[in-house]
């Protein structure tokens, strides 16, 4: 017998994926080398909604139509649900450089703006010097995880201000000067696919300031000498080893980045925190902002064993109920048995028999 | 040259914090612990010592220049 045409009677299924920046993620913790993972779960999700730092490969990135690229801070507020997510058809994207950086430097970041708009056809505006050198300085906590400072946060927010008020920009590109002189044998071990991204922690920083001031879309692009050819080069830091910046994809995110909602008028494509179907994270970082609003809320958890990290916090310490797994295949075959509603347990091969109800058994 | 003075600084902070396996009593605890050292901007429980009942707080938080604390 035929099937009558059923419209469909579930919302779409959401998932958020976590690669916490700077804590020295073996998959992710390197050069947009988590995209793959993306890439599949957008296979399995209706709409995915995960951070720069997993999608940007300096000069490779990957559209995924269902994609949503959200800035930590924005994804932390998301994830608390204080701010909404509202999709775009496209964002005027705005350009700050800091003055620190040299005028060769200056003009290869100009052209990779140039080509987004003649070879990818996005639109920019004109772009804005900081008035200060940003005065980017790099740290490593006790943890293991990276974090730096600005000397003028203020010289920042100014150049961003000014974008966003007089030159029309909808979210803000950052191009930092970083220091060349970081700590060679982190460096080192970075470039051949070990320890911790020596800038990821500086960079978040240097975003959040951004979006927890104006609320936009942004995100973050080191501006680094050239390093010389190594062919040790490890296949998960490669990307950023193509080019002179790491621009492209920053450009190319930004440019079909949600804009960041806190109040009514809602719109109908609006997305909260309470759509989320479930967060894919590694499984020794539960403890950031997005993982404990969320885990005190109806999404399934679910942790990556496979995907070390510097961190050393487990879902059932932070009193969060996850499905645990040790892989991304397997996470992904988690996902499609939730988007159907079938219950993971269901298929291992012994099912325990059903229980009478007791109070805290 | 602009001569106005830094709008605010960043600054790392790490702390312990009570343990609680509840992520809603956790969310406070980080709340009321950083709110002495400025706006959060970014944080994290690094790691738990179960046997102490702590929690290793990371945080990057600004505050005002004329407001940095001592011994931070």
């Amino acid at each position: 017998m035929n099937q009558p045409h059923m419209a469909p009677s579930t919302a779409p299924y959401t998932v958020m994926v976590i690669v916490p920046t700077g804590v020295g993620a073996a998959i992710g913790g390197y050069a947009g080398d988590a995209l793959p993972v993306v890439r599949a779960i957008a296979q399995v999700a209706d709409r995915v909604i995960t951070h720069p730092n997993v999608l940007n490969g300096a000069s490779l990135y990957w559209p995924l139509p269902n994609a949503y690229y959200v800035e930590g801070y924005g994804l932390d507020q998301f994830a608390a649900g204080r701010w909404g997510l509202r999709p775009v058809i496209q964002n005027k994207v705005g350009i700050i450089l800091d003055q620190g950086i040299e005028p060769e430097l200056r003009w290869r970041h100009l052209q990779v703006a140039d080509a987004a708009r003649a070879t990818l056809g996005l639109p920019l505006t004109d772009y804005v010097v900081t008035d200060q050198p940003l005065g980017v300085e790099l740290r490593t906590a006790a943890s293991g995880a990276t974090w730096g400072t600005l000397q003028r946060p203020d010289s920042l927010l100014r150049a961003a201000e000014t974008l966003l008020t007089e030159a029309g920009a909808e979210a803000i590109a950052i191009i930092a000067r970083f220091p060349d002189d970081i700590d060679s044998a982190a460096l080192q071990d970075y470039r051949h696919g070990q320890g911790v991204d020596p800038l990821a922690g500086a960079e978040a920083v240097i975003s959040h300031l951004v979006v927890r001031q104006f609320r936009v879309p942004c995100a973050h692009a080191p501006a680094l000498t050239p390093l010389p050819l190594d062919p040790a080069i490890s296949p998960r830091s490669a990307a950023e080893e193509l080019g002179y910046t790491f621009l492209p994809c920053v450009l190319a995110g930004l440019s079909r980045a949600p804009q960041f909602v806190t109040q009514a008028p809602a719109q109908a494509t609006d997305l909260w925190a309470d759509q989320v179907n479930a967060l894919v994270l590694p499984a020794t970082a539960c403890g950031g902002a997005a993982t404990l609003s969320l885990g005190r809320s109806r999404t399934q958890i679910i942790t990556v064993a496979d995907n070390t990290t510097r961190m050393q916090v487990t879902a059932a310490q932070m009193g969060i109920r996850a499905i645990a797994v040790q892989s991304y295949l397997e996470a992904l075959g988690v996902l499609a048995a939730h988007r159907a509603g079938i219950d993971p347990a269901a298929l291992q091969p012994h099912i325990p028999t059903i229980q009478p109800w007791e109070k805290a058994r | 040259m602009n001569a106005q003075p830094p709008a605010c600084l960043t600054q790392f902070v790490r702390l312990e914090v009570a343990w609680v396996a509840d992520p809603r009593a956790m969310e406070g605890a980080i709340a009321l612990a950083l709110q002495v050292y400025g706006e959060p901007l970014r944080w994290a429980i690094t790691a738990v010592d179960e046997a102490r009942g702590i929690a290793v707080l990371e945080a990057v938080v600004t505050l005002s220049p004329e407001a940095v604390p001592q011994g931070v």
